[in-house]
C-alpha cells in the first residue's frame, strides 16, 4: 500500500534491484487517537502494550487503558496519585502495571491502585521519570535518586550520589538489561549496575563540557541523559544533544546536521533488536545506526518519510497519513505496530511486513515494502 | 553500747541524708536530663534499667496442645486430615471410627490444608516456615517443600488446562503465591489485600478467590474496607480486587456450586461510631458477603439477630448442591446454617436499595438462617465430606473435631485430638479471650478486635462523651507483657485493670469478667509473643538494617550535633522492650486530645502494626517522621536524608 | 602480487593521519550523509597554550559563544570540535501556542520558589522575594481596566529529598503561568527538569551555578550573571591584570562551591597557570589551620575564595594571621558586611567579582532604590534588583501575550537584551545574562566598584 501512497509516481522498484533490504519495517499509515476517542488528554507522555494485550496510555490528564476498542480512564478520582503520568512498566510476573507520575508511584493491580509517595514509603522522590522491572524488584528513576522496591518484601533501597558513583542524584531513566541495569542520570551520563555484585560503572561524555562534542563516537554524546533503551545487547541513549549507541565495546553518536537524526532534542528511544525508534521534537526516526527512516508532519499537515542510507541520495516520500504531532514523548513497538505518544495525540502506526532475504518481497507480493532509489 | 548506737544512728542518718541528697540532686537531674520532663510521675530506676524479657510470660516455656487448625477430607470421605499447628503435626483420622490413625511431623507451624483431586497429595501451608509442604498421603513423607511468601495460611488446589495450580494466601507479606507443578514452583506472586487469610478455587478451577482479613490502610476518617482478590489460576495473576466495604476479619471463602456466588463471612465494622454505641449494636455485627463472580456485584447479608449476635464468623462451607451454607461463629460457639435458596429468593424480590441496605437489617436473618447449632469452644475451620453429609468442625480450644450430620443437623460424634488443656491457664485464658459470652448481646469477643491477639488496624473512639471525634489506634496485644501501663494515655496500670473493670465499663456493657477468668485472660495475653519481625532467619542484620540500628542508637545527628537525651530513639524506646513505659510528648497532640503526652508503645513487631501514633494518623512508619514530626520532637529526624530514614525503617521492622 | 613496502617509522604517523583523512573523505563522499569514522577516540587532553598565545579559531554563531568568554579562555580553542551547541537557540517545537486562554481566571498566577526560610540562603532568598514582590505590586498598581491582577504563589524549598521538584509540580497544579527561583543550583536544576515536563517557564534571578543552563532545556532564562562571568573576570584580573600566577582556590565543600569555581579553575588553566591547589572547607567551620598549612606550601601569590561570608571572613583573617601575604580574591559573596566584619584588617585590598555598581546614580537605579526603601525600609542590593528585573521581564511578557504558557515561553526566549534596574542585560544562546559585570575592591574601609578591564585578546584586537 505504501508504494501507492508515496508521491513521485506509483512505480516502485523491487528490493533486489534497488539495494539492500531495510533492516526494519516501514510505517504504512498512522491512525490518531485523542480526546474525541476517549483519551483523557491530548498531551500523551507514554504508551505501552501489556502482555495481556491491553494498551496503556499515560497522559497529562490521567492514564487510560484500551480494552475492546475503547479507552477507560484511570484518573485521580480512581486513586491515581497525580494526573500527569510520566512512565509505565508492566511487572510480567504479577501482571501489575506500575505508573510513575509527577507525584508518586502507583501500582495498578487487577483494578486496584496502590500509591507510594516519598512521605509514606521509601520512595526517594515523588517525581518519577522512569520505571523498570528486574525479576522481583521495581526500579524507579526519580528526581532525587534511583529507588528500588523489593516486591516480595516491600523494602526500599535508594541509590544516589551518597552511595554510588552517581554524579548527581537526578535520575531520568532506568532500563533492565538481563543481569544488569542501565540508569540514565541527568548530568551524570549512564550508570551500568550489576545488582548481583553491587558494582556501578559510569559511562560519561569524555568531553566534560556541554558546549561541544569534541569528537564523535568517543562515548555518550552528552551527560544529560533523557532516556535509555536496551535490547539484544545494544544500549541506546537519548539526550537533548543527540543520540548515542553502545554495543558493549564501542560507542556511536549522532547529531542533527551531522547525520540524518532530525533533531538533537531527543525525548525518547525504544530499542527493538538492533533498531532504535527515536522520538524527537521533529518527528520520529527509525534507524539501525546506518539506515534511517524519518517520519514527520509538515507545517501543512502532510506526512513525510525521509529515507537516508549510506551511499544513496536521501529519498523523500509523501504519506497519506501523518503523525498528529512531531513532538514525540514515548514509543512502543513490536513487529506489527507502533504506538507513539505525542504532544498532541496518540498515534497508532501500522507497519509493513518486513521482507526477508530469499523471499521475493517485491511490490507485487508486498506492495507496502518500500525500496531505495527510483528510476 | 551507747556509743555504738550513736554511731549507728549517725550512720543511718547519713545514709538517709545521702539518699535524700542523691534523690534531690542526682535522681531528679538524671530524670529530667534523660526525659526532658520535670513532671514525670511514678518513674523508677526499673523503667529503664535492669529490664529483661527473659522473665516475661511469653519468653517462658508453655504447654502445647492438640489444637486443630486446617481440615481436609479425602475424596472418598474416609479420611480427615487435621493440621495441629501447636504441635507441628498433621493428624490423620478415620471418619467412620472417629479415631486418629496417624500423626505426621511437619515443621513450620502447619495451618492450611488442601488435597489434590485424587487425594494422593496433601498440601500444607507452614505458617512460620514460609513454605508449602507437599505430603504423600500414603505415608506422610514430604514430597516437596516450596518457598512461599511470608506467613502462608491457606491453600487451594486447582486444575487448569495447563496443569495443576496451588494458590497460597501469604498472610504476612500480603500477597499470593501461585504455584505450578512439575516440579512445584512459584509461577506468580500477585499482590493481595492486607493479610490474605483464606482461599478457594472456583468449581472449574480457572479462578481462585482470596479473602483478606484486615482492612486496607487508609485515613482513619474514611470508611474501612477489606478485599476479595480474584486470581486467574492459569496465569497466576490477579484479575480482580474488590473492596468489601466496612467489612473485615474474613477467615474463609467458598464458592456456591449451583450459583455464580462466592461467599465470605465478614465482620461488619462501624469503628467510627463511638464505642458507647456498642450498647445499641452499632459497632460490629456478623454478616455474609456475596460476590457474584460473573457480574462483580457484591452484597452483604446479616447473620446476627437484633438481640443476639454470633461473633467472630470464621469457617464457611457450602454443601455440594449449593443449598446450604454453614458458618462457624468462633466467638459464640455456634454453627449458623443458611438456606441459600431462601436467601436467593429474598434477594430476587428485594429492590436494589433493600439489597444494598440488607446488612443493616438485623431482623432479616430469620428469612434464611435455618439453624444455629451449638458447638464446643471456638469453632473455626469447617470441612464437608465430599457428598455433603458430614460437617467437620474444628473446635479449636477443645482439641477435637465435631462431626455433624449436615442433613439432619445432629451431632454424630467427635474426634478427640487432645485433652482440651483445661488445666492450662493460658488455654483457659484463650477461651475467655475468644468468647463473646461476656459482652452485651454477645456482640464481640476480645478477639473481634485482636484477631490472634494482634490488632485489626482500626481506630476506635473510646471517649465516654459519645461524640466520636477522638479516634484512638487499636494496639496489638502481641508482646504486650511487661509493657504496662496500658491505654494510650497510660492510665491503666495493669492488664487486670485494663481487661477488668475498664473493659467492662467501656466495651462489654455488662458485668466484668469474674476473677478466675480474668486471671486466665491476662495470663493468656501475657503469653502472646511479639509479632514476627522481618529479621533474617540467621538473626543477622542486613547492611541497611545495621545502618538503621546505628541511627536508632545515635547520640549525634548526621551533622554531628549532640541529640538531647529525650529526643534519642533509644531513650524512650529503650531495649529490650523498646519502651520505658512512660508517657512522652512527641508533638502529636490532636485537636481532640486532652493530653500532650502519650504512652510509649513497645516496638517489638512494630513493622506489622500499621497504622501508627496514638490516633493511627500515620499509615506507615515513614509517615511518623515525614509528616508528623515537624519539630523534631519524636526523634531528631529532619536532617536525615531518605537513605537514612529508609535504613531506620528497615531496622525497626527487625524488632 | 603487490608487496607492501613498510614505511619508515618516522613516516608512520603522518601516513596514518593521511590514510584516516582519506578514508573519512572517501566515506563522506560516497554516503548520502556525512558518515563518521568509528574512531573510538578516548578523551583528548586539552592542550594548554602558553599565556598570551591567543587563539587561531574564532567561532562566530548567531549568539555569543561559550558565555562570551574571551577566546583565550575557551577550551580546545585550537581544535574544531565535531559539534558546537548554543550557537543558535534551542527552539521549543511542541504545540500549545494556540491553546485557548484558561477560562474563569481571576488572577494571573506566578510561582516563586524560594530557599528555605532558615539556613544560609534564607536572607538572600528574602531579599530576592522582596524584589519580586515589589515588581508585582507595582504591576498590579499600574494595571489598566480589564487587566487581571498578578498573584504570587510562594513556596519555600527544603534542603533535601528533591523538594524543588515537588514544588514545581505544585506550581503546575496551581496553574501558575511561570515561576521564579531559586538560589540553590541543585534545587533550580531539579525544578527545571520538572518545568520541561510541565512546560512552565522559569525565570531565574539568583542562581550562580554555571551548569544550570547547560542542559538544553528551553524553559529558563537567567538574568543573574553566573559564576562563569565571575570566574572569567577573576581570571583576567589575577593573571592578565596583576600578573599573578601561583593561584590557590579555597572553597566551600558543597555543590555550589564545586560548580562555582569550575569556570575560574578552567580559565586560569587555559591561560597557562593552572590552580596549584583547590582546598575545601566545610560550612560552619571556624578554624582553618590545616587548610592554611597546606596552602602555604604552595606559596601562592593569589588566593581565590568561594563561600559564604561566615567562613570566608574567618579564612581571610586567619590567612593574614598565619602570615600569608598573597592577594585575596573572591566571588560576589565577599561583598558583604559580615565578611568585612569577620575578616577585619584582612579585608583591606580584597578584590571580588561583582554584578553591578550599587552606588550608581542613574535615575533608574535611584528610583528603584527609593521605591524599595519606601516599601521595605531598607536599601536594596543585587538579589532584590535581579528579582525585580526578572519579574518585570516576566510580567511584561505575560501582559504582552496573555495567559498562555507557550506564548509566554516564546516571549521570554526571544529576549536578547533588557535594560533593568540592575543595568544592561545581554542574553546568549542559553538565555544567560552575559553583560559585563564589575569588580569590587575593599580599600580604605569601603568597597569600590570598578568596571571590568577588557580581555587581553580584545585589547590586542583593538590594537
Amino acid at each position: 500500500m505504501l508504494g501507492l501512497q508515496l508521491a513521485g509516481g506509483p512505480r516502485v522498484r523491487s528490493a533486489e534491484t534497488a539495494g539492500p533490504d531495510l533492516p526494519f519495517p516501514l510505517i504504512e499509515r498512522f491512525e490518531t487517537y485523542g480526546a474525541a476517542e476517549g483519551l483523557p488528554g491530548h498531551k500523551i507522555q507514554c504508551v505501552t502494550r501489556a502482555s495481556d494485550g491491553r494498551l496503556w496510555v499515560g497522559t497529562y490528564e490521567g492514564a487510560a487503558v484500551r480494552e475492546n476498542g475503547r479507552f477507560h480512564l484511570i484518573s485521580t478520582n480512581a486513586g491515581l496519585s497525580h494526573r500527569m503520568v510520566m512512565c509505565l512498566v508492566e511487572d510480567p510476573r504479577r501482571g501489575d502495571l506500575w505508573l510513575g507520575t509527577m507525584r508518586g508511584l502507583n501500582r495498578y493491580s487487577a483494578g486496584r491502585i496502590t500509591t507510594y509517595t516519598q512521605t509514606d514509603s521509601g520512595l526517594p522522590n515523588n517525581v518519577i521519570y522512569g520505571l523498570a522491572i528486574m525479576n522481583d524488584s521495581l526500579w524507579v528513576a526519580t528526581a532525587a535518586g534511583l529507588g528500588m522496591l523489593e516486591l516480595k518484601t516491600g523494602s526500599w533501597k535508594i541509590y544516589d550520589h551518597n552511595n554510588t558513583v552517581m554524579h548527581e542524584p537526578w535520575v531520568y531513566a532506568v532500563k533492565s538489561a538481563g543481569d544488569r541495569l542501565f540508569v540514565g542520570v541527568w548530568g551524570g551520563g549512564i550508570l551500568e549496575f550489576e545488582p548481583a555484585n553491587g558494582i556501578f560503572k559510569e559511562h560519561r561524555d569524555p568531553d566534560r563540557d556541554m558546549h561541544f562534542d569534541l569528537t564523535p563516537d568517543d562515548g555518550p554524546v552528552s551527560d544529560v541523559t533523557s532516556w535509555i533503551a536496551w535490547d539484544a545487547g545494544i544500549l541506546w541513549q537519548s539526550t537533548y544533544f543527540g543520540l548515542s549507541r553502545y554495543d558493549g565495546s564501542r560507542w556511536r553518536t549522532w547529531q542533527e546536521k551531522k547525520s540524518p537524526l532530525p533533531s538533537n532534542f531527543v525525548n525518547f528511544v525504544w530499542a527493538r533488536g538492533p533498531v532504535a525508534w527515536v522520538g524527537t521534537d521533529r518527528g520520529l526516526a527509525v534507524t539501525d545506526g546506518s539506515i534511517w527512516a524519518n517520519y514527520r508532519t509538515t507545517d501543512q499537515g502532510t506526512g513525510m518519510l525521509e529515507i537516508a542510507a549510506p551511499g544513496r541520495p536521501v529519498e523523500n516520500r509523501r504519506m497519506t497519513t501523518a503523525l498528529p504531532n512531531n513532538f514525540i514523548h514515548g514509543i512502543w513497538v513490536d513487529d506489527h505496530e507502533a504506538w507513539l505518544a505525542t504532544a498532541d495525540g496518540l498515534a497508532h502506526a501500522f507497519l509493513a511486513a518486513p521482507r526477508t532475504a530469499g523471499k521475493a518481497g517485491d511490490a507485487k507480493t508486498n506492495p507496502a515494502t518500500p525500496s531505495f532509489g527510483r528510476n | 553500747m551507747r556509743k555504738l548506737s550513736l554511731i549507728l544512728l549517725l550512720a543511718l542518718a547519713s545514709l538517709v541524708g545521702l539518699t535524700l541528697w542523691v534523690r534531690q540532686t542526682y535522681w531528679g537531674d538524671h530524670r529530667r536530663r534523660m526525659s526532658g520532663q520535670t513532671d514525670l510521675a511514678k518513674v523508677g530506676c526499673l523503667n529503664c534499667h535492669l529490664v529483661s524479657t527473659a522473665s516475661l510470660r511469653w519468653s517462658q516455656p508453655r504447654p502445647h496442645h492438640d489444637t486443630p487448625a486446617g481440615l481436609a477430607v479425602s475424596p472418598d470421605g474416609a479420611m480427615l486430615y487435621i493440621a495441629l499447628d501447636d504441635r507441628d503435626e498433621i493428624a490423620v483420622a478415620d471418619t467412620a471410627s472417629r479415631q486418629v490413625l496417624r500423626r505426621w511431623k511437619i515443621t513450620g507451624r502447619p495451618w492450611g490444608l488442601a488435597l489434590d483431586n485424587l487425594g494422593k497429595r496433601l498440601f500444607v501451608t507452614c505458617r512460620e516456615g514460609d513454605r508449602l509442604a507437599v505430603l504423600d498421603t500414603g505415608d506422610g513423607h514430604e514430597l516437596a517443600s516450596v518457598p512461599t511468601g511470608r506467613g502462608p495460611v491457606a491453600v487451594a488446589f486447582c486444575r487448569t488446562l495447563n496443569g495443576e495450580r496451588l494458590v497460597v494466601a501469604n498472610s504476612l507479606s500480603d500477597d499470593i503465591s501461585v504455584l505450578a507443578d512439575s516440579p512445584w514452583r512459584e509461577l506468580g506472586r500477585p499482590a493481595a489485600g492486607r493479610e490474605p487469610f483464606a482461599v478457594a478455587g472456583s468449581p472449574d478451577g480457572s479462578r481462585a478467590f482470596v479473602a483478606n482479613r484486615m482492612v486496607e490502610l487508609a485515613s482513619v476518617k474514611t470508611s474501612p474496607a477489606s478485599e476479595l482478590t480474584e486470581i486467574d489460576t492459569l496465569s497466576g495473576r490477579a484479575v480482580r480486587r474488590e473492596a468489601l466495604a466496612s467489612a473485615h476479619l474474613s477467615e474463609s471463602v467458598c464458592a456456591v456450586p449451583s450459583r455464580s456466588w462466592m461467599l465470605t463471612p465478614v465482620v461488619k465494622i462501624r469503628n467510627q461510631v463511638p464505642i458507647t454505641q456498642a450498647a445499641n449494636g452499632w459497632v460490629m455485627s456478623g454478616g455474609l458477603a456475596i460476590t457474584d463472580v460473573n457480574t462483580g456485584e457484591m452484597l452483604q447479608m446479616p447473620l446476627d439477630e437484633a438481640n443476639d449476635y454470633f461473633a467472630d464468623p470464621a469457617g464457611l462451607v457450602v454443601d455440594p448442591a449449593g443449598g446450604r451454607a454453614f458458618i462457624a461463629s468462633g466467638g459464640s460457639d455456634v454453627i449458623t446454617v443458611v438456606d441459600l435458596e431462601r436467601m436467593a429468593a429474598w434477594l430476587a424480590k428485594a429492590s436494589p436499595a433493600e439489597r444494598r441496605e440488607a446488612i443493616y437489617d438485623l431482623a432479616l436473618a430469620p428469612e434464611y438462617v435455618v439453624a444455629r447449632l451449638p458447638t464446643g469452644r471456638n469453632p473455626r475451620q469447617l470441612a464437608l465430606s465430599p457428598e455433603g453429609s458430614t460437617l467437620f468442625v474444628a473446635e479449636r480450644l477443645e482439641d477435637d473435631i465435631l462431626l455433624l450430620d449436615a442433613n439432619q443437623l445432629t451431632v454424630r460424634g467427635r474426634i478427640r485430638l487432645g485433652d482440651g488443656g483445661s488445666d492450662d491457664p493460658i488455654r483457659r485464658g484463650e477461651r475467655v479471650f475468644t468468647s463473646s459470652a461476656y459482652t452485651f448481646q454477645h456482640q464481640f469477643s476480645c478477639r473481634s478486635c485482636h484477631p490472634d491477639g494482634h490488632m485489626d488496624g482500626l481506630s476506635y473512639d473510646f471517649d465516654g462523651d459519645g461524640i466520636g471525634d477522638n479516634l484512638l489506634d487499636n494496639r496489638s496485644l502481641l508482646g504486650v507483657a511487661g509493657t504496662e501501663p496500658f491505654k494510650w494515655n497510660g492510665k491503666n496500670p495493669s492488664l487486670d485493670v485494663q481487661c477488668g473493670p475498664r473493659f467492662a465499663k467501656v466495651l462489654m456493657r455488662t458485668e466484668p469478667f469474674p476473677p478466675g477468668p480474668l486471671q486466665d485472660l491476662t495470663t493468656f495475653i501475657k503469653s502472646l509473643p511479639p509479632a514476627r519481625s522481618a529479621r533474617r532467619g540467621d538473626g543477622k542484620l542486613t547492611t541497611a538494617q545495621a545502618r538503621g540500628k546505628a541511627i536508632f542508637f545515635a547520640t549525634r545527628t548526621a551533622s554531628g550535633k549532640e541529640i538531647p537525651h529525650e529526643r534519642r530513639c533509644s531513650t524512650c524506646h529503650r531495649p529490650p522492650l523498646y519502651s520505658v513505659r512512660l508517657p512522652f510528648d512527641v508533638g502529636t497532640q490532636g485537636t481532640s486530645d486532652t493530653t500532650k503526652a502519650f504512652d510509649t508503645p513497645h516496638l517489638l513487631g512494630v513493622g506489622g502494626t500499621a497504622p501508627y501514633l496514638h490516633d493511627g494518623r500515620a499509615q506507615s512508619l515513614e509517615e511518623i517522621w515525614t509528616l508528623y514530626n515537624p519539630d523534631d520532637r519524636h526523634g531528631v529526624t529532619s536532617d536525615m536524608n531518605k537513605i537514612q530514614l529508609n535504613d531506620l525503617v528497615e531496622f525497626l521492622k527487625t524488632l | 602480487m603487490t608487496r607492501l613496502v613498510k614505511p619508515p617509522e618516522r613516516m608512520k604517523k603522518p601516513f596514518l593521519i593521511f590514510a584516516a583523512l582519506w578514508l573519512a573523505a572517501a566515506v563522506g563522499w560516497c554516503d548520502g550523509y556525512p558518515e563518521k569514522l568509528d574512531s573510538n577516540t578516548n578523551h583528548l587532553l586539552e592542550p594548554i597554550l602558553p599565556a598570551g598565545a591567543g587563539a587561531n579559531l574564532l567561532v562566530e554563531g548567531d549568539y555569543p559563544y561559550y558565555g562570551n568568554v574571551p577566546v583565550e579562555m575557551r577550551p580546545y580553542r585550537n581544535i574544531v570540535p565535531h559539534f558546537r551547541y548554543w550557537l543558535t537557540r534551542l527552539p521549543f517545537r511542541g504545540p500549545g501556542r494556540d491553546y485557548p486562554d484558561p477560562p474563569g481566571l481571576s488572577s494571573l498566577k506566578i510561582g516563586l520558589l524560594s530557599p528555605p526560610n532558615y539556613g544560609t540562603e534564607a536572607k538572600r532568598g528574602e531579599l530576592s522575594r522582596q524584589g519580586v514582590q515589589l515588581a508585582i505590586e507595582e504591576a498590579n498598581a499600574a494595571r489598566r481596566p480589564g487587566e487581571l491582577p498578578f498573584e504570587l504563589v510562594e513556596r519555600a524549598d527544603s534542603p533535601q529529598w528533591g523538594s524543588a521538584a515537588n514544588i514545581a509540580v505544585d506550581f503546575a497544579d496551581a496553574n501558575v503561568l511561570a515561576f521564579i527561583g531559586t538560589i540553590d543550583g541543585d534545587a533550580t536544576h531539579v525544578a527545571l527538569r520538572v518545568a520541561l515536563k510541565t512546560e512552565t517557564f522559569i525565570v531565574n534571578c539568583s542562581d550562580p551555578d554555571p551548569s544550570l543552563t547547560e542542559t538544553q532545556i528551553p524553559w529558563l532564562l537567567r538574568n543573574f550573571p553566573d559564576n562563569r562571568q565571575h570566574g572569567y573576570l577573576l581570571a583576567r584580573l589575577i593573571v592578565e591584570e596583576r600578573g599573578l600566577t601561583n593561584i590557590v582556590v579555597l572553597r566551600a565543600n558543597n555543590r555550589p562551591g564545586r560548580m562555582g569555581v569550575r569556570p575560574f579553575v578552567d580559565a586560569v588553566r587555559r591561560l597557562g597557570h593552572p590552580v596549584l591547589q583547590e582546598i575545601n572547607f566545610k560550612e560552619g567551620e571556624r578554624t582553618f589551620e590545616t587548610s592554611i598549612t597546606v596552602l602555604k606550601q604552595a606559596q601562592p601569590d593569589a588566593i581565590v575564595l568561594w563561600g559564604n561570608p561566615a567562613e570566608t571572613g574567618l579564612v581571610a583573617a586567619q590567612l593574614r594571621s598565619a602570615g600569608v601575604k598573597a592577594a585575596l580574591f573572591g566571588f560576589d559573596r565577599l561583598v558583604d558586611p559580615e565578611f568585612v566584619r569577620l575578616a577585619g584588617l584582612a579585608a583591606e585590598g580584597v578584590t571580588a567579582a561583582f554584578f553591578f555598581d550599587p552606588e550608581r546614580t542613574d535615575p533608574v537605579w535611584l528610583g528603584f532604590v527609593a521605591r524599595y526603601e519606601k516599601r521595605f525600609g531598607q536599601r536594596p542590593e543585587h538579589y532584590a534588583a535581579y528579582g525585580y528585573d526578572g519579574t518585570k521581564m516576566l510580567l511584561a511578557a505575560i501582559r504582552k501575550v496573555g495567559p498562555n504558557r507557550y506564548r509566554i515561553h516564546d516571549a521570554m526566549t526571544s529576549i536578547d537584551e533588557y535594560q533593568g534596574v540592575s543595568g544592561y542585560m545581554r542574553f546568549d544562546g542559553r538565555w544567560d545574562n552575559i553583560a559585563p559585570i564589575v569588580y569590587a575592591q575593599y580599600l580604605g574601609g569601603k568597597w569600590h566598584y570598578l568596571p571590568a578591564p577588557p580581555a587581553k585578546s580584545t585589547q590586542a584586537a583593538r590594537n
